[in-house]
């Protein structure tokens, strides 16, 4: 913690850089990052995919901005948080190729051509996400994508599927103990949105770190689990069906280190608060009633199109000002 | 009479419906899922517009102001109606892949528009090779769009598989996001050369 | 004076572009209806092989008035169906049969036997995602030739005489074609198609 120092206004409070930010976001991704990688059956092809998807989003970024005669920004370390979310989005089986197409899609399309780093109006990872997941649906999900963390096997081999794929064939109850291995990573999932434990302690560092607001994650957490309650796959007022929810999926993910992409999420705490809910009810209409067993990728993308119109209604009122008739 | 190569060129690049104008955006994004399909689109529009380019030139003198707009709703229909019989009867391949595209000739806004801007004001001779220009021009534009997302959704070049199995085909491309994204690298590639033949 | 002359010459060209109409309909008149013809035939013959067809039936049976058992199958309707001749003694029927898939209307033709087998499936028109749903129009609608009704869609590898592997993430398409193909199969057994039994 540094030192509180008590002086006269104006108080310039933050030494922040956009460098430093991006530090802290990977210093908080990483710990899931790892697990992820280490826990998996398939070790060694998500370390690559994690370091290909990595390396080729900094190179595109690089690359472009050669390209387009801009001053290269690659150090700004923006670049590789993205391409780390990107990898954490993947199944561990994806060929070579596919965190680089969807490095493409991010950087490039997502990022670069709305004019760069803070003029993205969608998260860029999810928006690679989204591209690999319209393109390549076999390959980014199906039951033979993922496997289960490796330190304790309860799933049967052969069909890997991920527990919402699970809970959307044949929604049955809910014990602890799948309440457990959600928290700790023990299930079926992508690279990095299987430990949540680990999601939400950088999740926390990242909130002590005043990096994000606490806002979005936890209406976005919040609003998921009420409404869980609420509507339930076994009906309503199923706790533990309500919490299993929570752990299992991208939601995690999603909720600390996506929907509060600076670029993409509202300024004003209302706005925050809005976009948590929104994202929250879309989550949970996808993952009830949609085609897909996972919504969060999806309503957080939704709920980035609609970031500036929230803050355009939410936008506080100048002290003085008297309301336009 | 206008030099006629100058109004073919007009229509193939300076004046490019799709690249330039982006007019007639609808079929464009479409019916471009795959190579074949973009040159049949793009040549029943050619036969269409450079069909009624000529009668409405001709007609262009007995026609008051007034029914200008029905006058050429007519004409456009019944050859796109003639157009669309003459698929079902010889081409019934293209005319379901085309589908509801082929009647939807009639509102593209390309074929009316050459109508006013062109052919009511222009020679019949002219007037034909307008049609044909800003036809082909449509065509290529199409076409380009057709064999970018066929290859790389498809693995294939007008219907012929052109790369090995192994080689990853990105959906994307065939859906209707494929086209836009598309559309938009066309476009950056159309108006740098332009910009760059501008400068030069 | 000045609302007539427009008039009559909106008449005129519309006279001109209704007899071109005319002409080019009567022209292509005969080769549309073969083109139709031949569409149909051509779906019957692949899912009956060998067959003659006696004159299409059109019907409206809907999977909902079927007993079907515990399956719904009220999204699936029977259009049209064909009886299927093998040297002159009645074999079977070809089916035109209808369900939501994922994108919209699957319209299929199904084949079946005197004995309840099916003998081949074929989708004639559909829009389901292309390089997912659309594969049910690739070989893997053969899988069905040879499989007693009802089927039901396995994702883990297919077993015994009433199962097919489901496309690989299309298992809404797998399962709206199938639908069809065990709507066909009740109306059969239970004597709606025809004469059957």
């Amino acid at each position: 913690m540094e030192k509180l120092v008590v002086s006269s206004t104006p108080h310039v409070r933050s030494n922040d850089s956009v460098q430093r930010i991006m530090l802290d976001v990977i210093i908080a991704l990483a710990p899931a990052a790892i697990a992820g990688i280490i826990l998996n059956n398939n070790s060694i092809n998500a370390a690559l995919t994690v370091a290909i998807s990595i390396v080729a989003c900094v190179i595109f970024e690089a690359g472009f901005q050669k390209l387009t005669k801009q001053t290269c920004t690659i150090s700004d370390l923006s670049a590789v948080v993205t391409g780390l979310l990107l990898a954490m989005n993947l199944p561990e089986t994806s060929p070579w190729w596919m965190p680089i197409v969807g490095a493409f899609f991010s950087i490039i399309v997502a990022k670069q051509l709305f004019g760069g780093l803070g003029q993205n109006f969608i998260n860029p990872a999810l928006a690679g996400r989204a591209f690999l997941l319209a393109a390549y649906p076999t390959k980014m999900t199906g039951s033979a994508a993922f496997g289960p963390a490796k330190f304790e096997s309860v799933v049967d081999a052969a069909t890997y599927a991920t527990p919402l794929t699970a809970l959307k064939e044949s929604a049955g109850a809910v014990t602890s103990s799948d309440i457990i291995n959600g928290f700790l990573g023990n299930v079926g999932g992508t690279i990095g949105e299987t430990c949540a434990v680990l999601l939400i302690l950088g999740g926390i560092y990242l909130i002590v770190r005043k990096v994000i607001s606490w806002r979005i994650p936890v209406t976005y957490i919040a609003t998921v689990f009420i409404l869980m309650l609420i509507f339930g796959r076994n009906g309503a007022g199923d706790f533990m069906g309500a919490i299993n929810e929570l752990f299992v999926g991208g939601l995690m993910l999603g909720a600390f280190f996506m929907a509060t992409d600076y670029a993409s999420s509202p300024v004003t705490p209302i706005g925050q608060l809005i976009m948590g809910v929104g994202c929250g009810v879309l989550t949970v209409i996808i993952r009830l009633w949609g085609g897909y067993p996972e919504g969060v990728s999806y309503s957080i993308l939704l709920m980035n199109l609609c970031v500036p119109l929230i803050d355009r209604f939410t936008e506080p009122k100048i002290f003085g000002e008297v309301k336009k008739k | 009479m206008q030099n006629p190569v100058k109004i073919l060129k007009n229509g193939l690049l300076n004046e490019n419906p799709t690249f330039v104008q982006v007019i007639g955006m609808c079929p464009t994004l479409a019916v471009t899922t795959g190579a074949v399909n973009a040159v049949g689109m793009g040549l029943s529009v050619t036969a269409v517009l450079t069909c009624s380019n000529l009668f409405i030139s001709l007609i262009r003198k007995f026609v008051p102001d007034e029914i200008r707009i029905p006058s050429f709703i007519v004409v456009i229909a019944t050859f796109v109606t003639i157009v669309q019989l003459v698929l079902k009867a010889f081409i019934p391949t293209l005319d379901s892949a085309l589908g509801l595209f082929i009647p939807l000739i009639v509102v593209n806004c390309l074929i009316l528009a050459r109508a006013e801007a062109f052919a009511s004001k222009n020679d019949p001779i002219s007037s034909v090779f307008d049609g044909i220009g800003m036809g082909l021009g449509f065509t290529v534009a199409l076409t380009c769009i057709g064999i970018v997302r066929e290859f790389l959704g498809t693995g294939a070049v007008f219907g012929i598989t052109v790369l090995p199995e192994a080689f990853p085909k990105t959906i994307t491309m065939i859906l209707p996001p494929g086209a836009f994204f598309t559309l938009a690298f066309l476009m950056i590639a159309v108006n740098k050369i332009r910009s760059s033949r501008a400068k030069a | 004076m000045k609302i007539i002359k427009p008039g009559i010459i909106l008449l005129i060209i519309c006279a001109v572009a209704a007899a071109l109409l005319g002409f080019v309909n009567s022209v292509t008149l005969e080769p549309i209806a073969e083109q139709t013809a031949k569409k149909t035939a051509e779906a019957m013959e692949a899912v009956f092989e060998g067959a003659e067809f006696g004159d299409s039936v059109e019907t409206e049976i809907s999977g909902a008035d079927l007993d079907t058992g515990d399956e719904d199958l009220s999204d699936a309707t029977i259009t049209a169906y064909a009886e299927a001749e093998i040297d002159g003694s009645s074999a079977g029927y070809a089916v035109s049969v209808e369900t939501n898939g994922y994108g919209g209307t699957l319209s299929m033709m199904v084949g079946i036997d005197n004995d309840g087998v099916i003998t081949g499936v074929s989708v004639i028109d559909m829009s389901e995602t292309a390089g997912l749903g659309a594969n049910c129009q690739t070989e893997w609608i053969d899988q069905y030739q040879g499989k007693v009704a009802p089927i039901t869609v396995s994702k883990t590898g297919a077993q015994g005489d009433s199962q097919i592997d489901a496309i690989t993430s299309a298992t809404i398409t797998s399962k709206a074609v199938t639908r069809g193909v065990n709507a066909v199969y009740y109306a059969f057994s239970q004597g709606q198609l025809g004469g059957a039994n």
